[in-house]
């Protein structure tokens, strides 16, 4: 456990000397929240509520959003592709330790910093200019908390898979920003999937993407009653089996690969 | 005159280098060929979804919106083919091409501008065009002498103005090592300011983005004139021309900034 | 008579640095409160360099060479003092002098990574202004020596570091400059490499009379081309003369060391300090002014049986070893 905890606090540390940054990714998610409580402000204007949500909920919707934007915030995929690119990958799988506990250390690092240095500022921003971004009962809290977990973990499982592609193809280029696009569409992380036609929604249904964004969030505004919020628990644990099962197989593959040619 | 001459070719052995240099990679040339125009696809989604369940933007129809947010890409495409460099400008600065082109003969903006003249900003023009295409019809835009005159204005001034801004941005690297998330947020700001009609925000963010960062000509006040859509601000005159004078003059002062910057690096160093 | 082509007149730059602490404190410390220092990177540094000679510029890491460099070829102003290059100064007349000027940074290529190296040459071609018959003079010129062609069609991200290098030399030399700057121009290449780029550089000096200013950490560059060699050492130029000299003046001695046959022996000889090797091996300190080589042999040779000798020379990595300590404990 402990180069794990201590690759946690190198990563903090390393997020605090980096001032400029703290401050300028603070200011974007600033303006990103102003953008979007604006657009919904606009957007509801003498409208009560649409879809049975009404312009609180989605306010409190999307300050939710741009907090999971931060926390899942994933390195993993471009950790591995800097590493292929010169050349040392190898030379982690040669380390006496998990190099992928070693990436999600990194990452969860990552989580702690952003929740110090960005969601805690744009929670008192959020509450003190637009909405106090309340959930709905204690109950739907404890229940989104457990689903954004099982979100973080689908996230993370994808971003690795991708990261694993890179074994293959040096440079997979545009592709990463192919899937980021999708995720950002099809997951309801801006505009809620229930505002697409029936039939998009239908079909969302049976891919992981709502579960990353819209359903945790949905059941932290209450729009998703708990017990439904637990289903979907049950159905963010499948799709987290699945990926890491495929994980587990893709890296396999590639680790005899890497034995083999030697890197 | 002999040296405009000098620059000219020069920009044109640049040019055909630059495109060399993209067939290079085939498969990402087909990748943002892919990935380009299915983020604006998206974005067109997100409006036609909200639109059609709510109301529409700030008395912008989707169509009127269409044409905005066309707009927008189309002078986002052509400042990535001209202006690319600029964001990468910090990077440039810590890996020594800075003094590269400071021991040529050359002027050093110049060629900043066109030694990395990028043509994948072509794989947004397409979509922008289609884009644009779609909400001129949809909006039935007139192409009229005037409007026709008065859209070209637009564009240039938009291009010139997104080529200004990020000029001072990357040229703020020569102050602060890392200035490449200020592209981020510049980016976001563009983003929304493009997708979205302006007058959705409250009057003081209008007149930040009119007055202070003037984004809100890059398509806002064009379009709006065009349309004759709901501008929120009442500005006077022919809003095309002032996109146009507001461009160079914020392009002008891209320059400006670069240079202090330059002098500033040359007694500084990185 | 002889002509300075760069003229180095008390030049001095001063860089202020922020200091990181380290550790979770000073990380938060650096985070509100950075603390700044000012560095003089480059104190008060005088020469002058005539047409024609090759000048090793050395020093130890973080000495001041390459901040120099960057003041001589215009990168950077200085803070007091000035340098001119062919009588002008690259603070207001840049464009003007980098037009007779070659710099290879040797870690950095300037070639196009994704283009075949011809096009490169092409492009430089057009910035320098050189017409179409003088280029192909030149490059068949530098072709002979580097044997570019070799690989003027390959893209030069497939090129050997080897090869790289000598495109970039030939780039640098391509609108035939008066002056050619080379920041450590063999680092990280093979011998064959390192004697091809040292025979071009002694050629193109001898043919046209092209001023070198090189900078290097192998000193066996040092030693296959410059007559003379300016030492700079935190910021100071610690020494500066011809490259025999300078051996000379800091190691006047030579070392003998002979191999005598008879088992026991008890040499001795007034004018050299003397060392013994093991395994009937002598080492003879002299000096070359107070006994020549030949007399101290024959006068060994007159008591015991000599099986083997060797003769070394200082070497230069000696003295620049010892220069080095030597300004760092004046420093301290």
């Amino acid at each position: 456990m402990k180069p794990y905890l201590y690759m946690i606090k190198i990563k903090l540390l390393l997020a605090l000397s980096y001032r400029y940054e703290v401050f300028i990714t603070f200011i974007t998610q600033i303006i990103l929240l102003f953008v979007s409580s604006f657009f919904w402000k606009a957007a509801y204007k003498g409208i009560d509520s649409v879809a049975m949500v009404n312009e609180r909920q989605m306010l409190i919707y999307s300050v939710i959003s741009i907090i999971l934007g931060n926390i899942f915030s994933i390195s993993v995929e471009d950790s591995i592709r800097q590493k292929v690119r010169k050349g040392n990958v190898a030379v982690d799988f040669l380390k006496p330790v998990n190099i992928f506990y070693m990436y999600f250390s990194e990452d969860i690092g990552n989580v702690v910093t952003s929740v110090v240095q960005q969601i805690i500022p744009i929670l008192i921003v959020s509450s003190l200019f637009i909405v106090v971004p309340a959930p709905a009962s204690a109950v739907h809290f404890i229940l989104f908390l457990v689903s954004v977990c099982c979100s973080y973990l689908i996230m993370w499982l994808i971003s690795a898979i991708f990261g694993l592609f890179y074994f293959w193809v040096i440079d997979i280029g545009p592709l990463g920003e192919i899937k980021n696009y999708m995720i950002l569409i099809l997951s309801g992380s801006f505009v809620p999937v229930w505002l697409f036609p029936p039939i998009i929604q239908k079909t969302l249904v049976f891919l992981p993407f709502v579960y990353i964004y819209q359903f945790p969030i949905s059941v932290f505004i209450g729009k998703t009653s708990p017990m439904p919020a637990l289903t979907g628990i049950a159905v963010q644990a499948v799709w987290i089996l699945g990926f890491g099962l495929l994980f587990g197989k893709i890296k396999r593959h590639v680790e005899k690969n890497i034995m083999v040619q030697g890197g | 005159m002999k040296t405009l001459s000098r620059y000219g070719l020069m920009a044109m052995t640049l040019l055909k280098i630059n495109i060399q240099r993209g067939l290079e990679y085939p498969a990402h040339l087909i990748g943002w060929l892919i990935s380009n125009p299915l983020q604006f696809i998206f974005g067109l989604i997100t409006i036609k979804v909200v639109i059609s369940n709510f109301q529409a933007l700030g008395g912008w129809s989707f169509e009127q919106t269409v044409f905005l947010y066309g707009l927008g890409i189309i002078s986002h495409g052509l400042s990535v083919v001209l202006f690319i460099q600029t964001w990468y400008m910090g990077f440039l600065i810590t890996e020594g091409e800075l003094d590269r082109m400071l021991v040529r003969p050359l002027n050093v903006f110049f060629q900043f501008c066109f030694f990395d003249f990028n043509f994948i900003g072509l794989t947004d023009m397409l979509p922008g065009i289609i884009i644009f295409t779609y909400g001129c019809m949809a909006a039935s835009f007139q192409f009229t002498l005037a409007n026709t005159l008065n859209l070209l204005l637009a564009l240039v001034g938009a291009t010139a103005l997104r080529g200004g801004l990020y000029t001072i941005i990357g040229a703020l690297s020569f102050w602060i090592q890392r200035s490449r998330q200020l592209i981020g947020v510049q980016w976001k700001l563009f983003d929304y300011s493009a997708k979205y009609p302006m007058n959705i925000y409250p009057p003081i963010v209008q007149g930040i983005f009119t007055f202070l960062l003037p984004i809100g000509f890059i398509c806002f006040y064009p379009a709006s004139q065009l349309l004759y859509a709901n501008a929120g601000f009442a500005l006077p005159g022919n809003l095309c021309l002032w996109t146009f004078a507001v461009g160079i003059g914020f392009y002008m002062l891209g320059m400006m900034v670069f240079k202090i910057g330059l002098r500033w690096y040359e007694s500084c160093g990185s | 008579m002889q002509s300075a082509v760069i003229l180095a007149n008390n030049l001095s730059k001063e860089f202020i640095t922020t200091k990181k602490s380290s550790g979770l404190r000073g990380a938060v410390k650096n985070l509100f409160k950075p603390e700044k220092t000012v560095k003089r990177a480059v104190d008060h540094v005088s020469f002058e360099i005539t047409k024609g000679e090759i000048v090793g510029y050395i020093g130890p890491n973080g000495a001041g060479k390459s901040t120099t460099i960057k003041m001589m070829c215009g990168i950077l102003n200085p803070t007091g003092g000035n340098v001119l290059i062919n009588g002008m100064s690259p603070v207001n007349q840049r464009q003007k002098i980098v037009m007779d000027l070659g710099v290879v940074f040797g870690q950095r290529s300037q070639l196009y990574w994704d283009l075949p190296l011809g096009e490169s040459f092409e492009l430089l071609r057009r910035i320098y202004l050189v017409d179409r018959a003088k280029y192909e003079a030149n490059l068949a010129e530098l072709d002979r020596i580097l044997n570019v062609h070799e690989f003027i069609d390959t893209p030069v991200r497939q090129l050997s570091l080897g090869q790289r290098m000598r495109g970039d030399l030939a780039a640098a030399m391509l609108h035939s400059p008066s002056v050619l700057f080379l920041d450590e121009p063999t680092i990280g290449l093979d011998v064959d490499v390192k004697y091809a780029i040292r025979k071009f550089i002694k050629e193109i000096n001898e043919k046209y009379q092209t001023t070198v200013i090189l900078t290097t950490h192998d000193l066996d560059d040092i030693q296959a081309l410059c007559k003379r060699i300016i030492i700079i050492n935190d910021g100071i130029i610690v020494s500066d003369s011809p490259l025999e000299e300078l051996i000379e003046q800091e190691l006047g001695h030579r070392l003998l060391i002979v191999e005598l046959s008879a088992g026991d022996f008890h040499v001795t000889h007034p004018k050299a300090e003397i060392t013994p090797l093991g395994s009937n091996r002598l080492q003879l300190k002299f000096r070359k002014d107070e006994i020549s080589a030949a007399a101290l042999i024959s006068d060994i040779s007159a008591q015991y049986q000599i099986r083997d000798l060797q003769i070394k020379e200082a070497d230069i990595n000696d003295v620049i070893r010892q220069i080095y300590a030597r300004s760092k404990a004046a420093c301290l």
